[in-house]
């Protein structure tokens, strides 16, 4: 396949281009490159630096993450159409997982940062993708939950039996910002983007909220309606099948706690609880779409520190099944 | 901010867990990856050899000094086998008021005692709370403490709490012994208000179990000073890892536990002994990991920390 008319004409058939002009679609076909690899063949490893999207065309690629003693768990089975590596245009990170290919497949290698590039000029159908491949991500954050949610045994000797944490007797309280939360907020992960003057018209205007250690902040099965940023302490999201739970993930300083149920319009698939005494940030979702609408490079630093985090949270939710797996509780797989 | 690895399973060779792997222990005292400071005050190892004379009591070597331009480290890491071990580099603040010697060098063991310990953490304000702690420790305990550092004292603290601190270890009392202690340190600071977040891993062994921890009080309330403690971010709550299999040799080119059951190996480490960190899983946190070898192959429990 030649990356010109051939690779448009894929790109064209891809429900994650459906609907961008023509030469958005030309923009990005001109940035590709053909891939085509024999059955057992490995497209990335886990941890390989990602610098590029993989969109199949023909064939079945397997996402794998390996586990001690040459064990693996099987993420996902990838078939035409869809794409692989996406953190890689929304987030920079490394590898999260290993891509083998499960018979001969072929497709396009999308340059990462070219992409990049692209969403950071005027191109609005590079930026539409980036929305799109976000959406993705989300999809499997909750995915990957779900999954864990169904795994969950006390039976299995790799769940961790959590107890829960004595309920607080204060609950959720509005806060006044301290007189040193700017210089704060410049230390920790998320905020340490902006400039003093970027993080008061951004977030200036938006509640802070402190609870005691043990406060329910959103209940399994809830809509919340803001973005929860944790600015001290930590808030742990746990997933609860019977009488099994298992932690998604510890959220600290300058992580977020409801991308799922905010971003993605869905219920809550998991509760969220103050682990230690808290301080959060509360941002609406009103505000959040006000902030997005601006499209200018403020939003593009608050959107990459947002999938930066997503990626985070994927990565977190997939270590208690990973651990789950590595005891050999039922879906293990072994590295061929 | 201090690294350590502890290893329970079927025969190695120290060198194979301290100088081989492409991050071994050794190179975490100059290149951590998981960590921003180098720990340069010192190296320690305590190794069981089963097959040992006199194999409950573990052969060590202290030494305040740098282990990577340490040759007799390296030549006896190279010879000596061990079915079980703790070994840490010691990380501290860069200021004079730190004591870099060897008194302070981690694994502790006191005399007539088979348990021994290392951390990897750091309580803040220790000193205002040093003195609490002497009520609830046994002063038989308390006076072997020959060091200044907060783990030593913990470590004296957790033994006074088992009924038996002389007897082989009995995991599941020392884990009870562990979580006393951690309540008695969580008292102690209240009493005194401190409340900057401040990490507690650590393992304990007598060479035939592990316990090990991964906890931290106060987490995300950083120290206000730019400290190394407060200096991390991405990896803000101390780090442990671990990889249970059977035996531990080099798989496609790197050090690893082997694929197979009954498991018989586990290394758990402040962090992956290798830059691949795929074949290592997390510690959660909040946790302890309780290993033990038996007849019918290595068992291990993870435990939630609810402090």
């Amino acid at each position: 396949m030649s990356a010109t008319a051939d690779t448009m004409a894929l790109l064209r058939t891809l429900p994650l281009f459906e609907g961008l002009p023509a030469e958005e679609i030309d923009n990005l076909a001109a940035l590709s490159q053909p891939f085509a690899l024999e059955a057992g063949q490995v497209l990335f490893e886990e941890g390989d630096p990602a610098e590029a999207v993989f969109i199949i065309a023909s064939g079945e690629i397997e996402s794998l993450k390996r586990l001690p003693g040459d064990r693996a768990l099987s993420a996902a089975r990838l078939g035409p159409g869809t794409a692989l590596g996406e953190m890689a245009m929304i987030a920079g990170v490394p590898r999260v997982a290993t891509a083998r290919a499960v018979e001969a497949t072929a497709g396009i290698a999308l340059d990462a940062r070219a992409v990049q590039s692209l969403v950071a000029g005027s191109h609005p159908g590079a930026r539409e993708l980036v929305y799109r491949v976000g959406q993705q991500a989300l999809h499997l954050l909750r995915t990957i939950v779900e999954r864990l949610a169904r795994e969950l045994d006390l039976d299995k000797r790799a769940t961790q039996p959590m107890r829960a944490i004595a309920p607080a007797e204060g609950e959720l309280a509005p806060i006044a910002p301290g007189p040193d939360e700017a210089a704060y907020l410049a230390t920790i992960l998320f905020f340490n983007r902006f400039t003093p003057d970027q993080l008061r018209e951004l977030f200036g205007g938006m509640r802070r909220l402190a609870a005691p250690r043990g406060t329910e902040l959103v209940a399994e099965g809830q809509r919340p309606h803001a973005l929860l940023f944790v600015l001290r302490g930590a808030v742990e999201s746990t997933v609860h099948h019977g009488r099994a739970a298992a932690r998604v993930r510890l959220s600290g300083p300058g992580r977020i706690v409801t991308h799922l149920g905010v971003l993605d319009d869905g219920p809550c698939p998991y509760d969220c609880r103050a682990r230690e005494r808290v301080v959060l940030l509360e941002a609406p979702r009103e505000q959040l779409l006000e902030i997005r609408e601006r499209d200018d490079a403020m939003w593009r630093l608050f959107r990459h520190g947002l999938y930066q985090d997503m990626v985070d949270a994927i990565v977190q939710a997939d270590r208690p099944l990973a651990r789950m797996a590595a005891a050999g509780d039922g879906f293990t797989d072994r590295v061929g | 901010m201090c690294r350590f690895v502890a290893y329970l399973g079927e025969p190695i060779v120290l060198d194979e867990m301290l100088f081989l792997p492409d991050s071994s222990i050794v190179e975490q005292s100059v290149h951590p990856q998981l960590l921003s400071a180098m720990n340069l005050a010192g190296f320690g190892v305590l190794a069981w050899d089963a097959e040992s004379a006199d194999p409950n009591r573990p052969w060590t070597y202290r030494t305040a000094g740098l282990p990577f331009f340490d040759r007799n480290l390296r030549a006896l890491s190279r010879k000596a086998r061990a079915t079980a071990l703790i070994a840490h580099v010691r990380g501290v603040v860069l200021s004079d008021r730190e004591v870099v010697d060897e008194g302070n060098v981690h694994p502790f063991r006191f005399d007539g005692v088979p348990t021994t310990l290392a951390m990897n953490g750091d309580l803040e304000d220790f000193p205002t709370m040093r003195y609490d702690l002497l009520s609830h420790m046994r002063p038989e305990l308390a006076r072997q403490i020959e060091g200044t550092t907060d783990s030593e004292w913990l470590y004296a603290l957790i033994l006074s709490q088992v009924a038996d601190p002389t007897a082989p270890a009995d995991p599941d009392e020392l884990a009870d012994a562990t979580m006393r202690a951690y309540k008695i340190v969580r008292e102690v600071r209240a009493r005194h208000g401190l409340e900057r977040q401040s990490a507690v891993n650590l393992v304990l062994s007598d060479g035939r179990c592990l316990v090990a921890t991964r906890f931290a009080y106060d987490y995300g309330w950083y120290h206000d000073s730019w400290t190394f403690a407060g200096r991390e971010r991405a990896n803000d709550f101390t780090t442990l890892w671990f990889a249970q299999g059977t035996g531990y040799a080099r798989h496609d080119g790197e050090w690893s536990v082997g694929p197979g059951r009954p498991e018989s190996s586990i290394v758990i480490a402040s962090e992956p002994l290798t830059h691949d960190r795929s074949r290592w899983l997390e510690v959660p946190e909040y946790a302890m990991l309780v290993a033990r070898s038996g007849p019918s192959g290595l068992t291990t429990e993870t435990l939630e920390l609810d402090l």
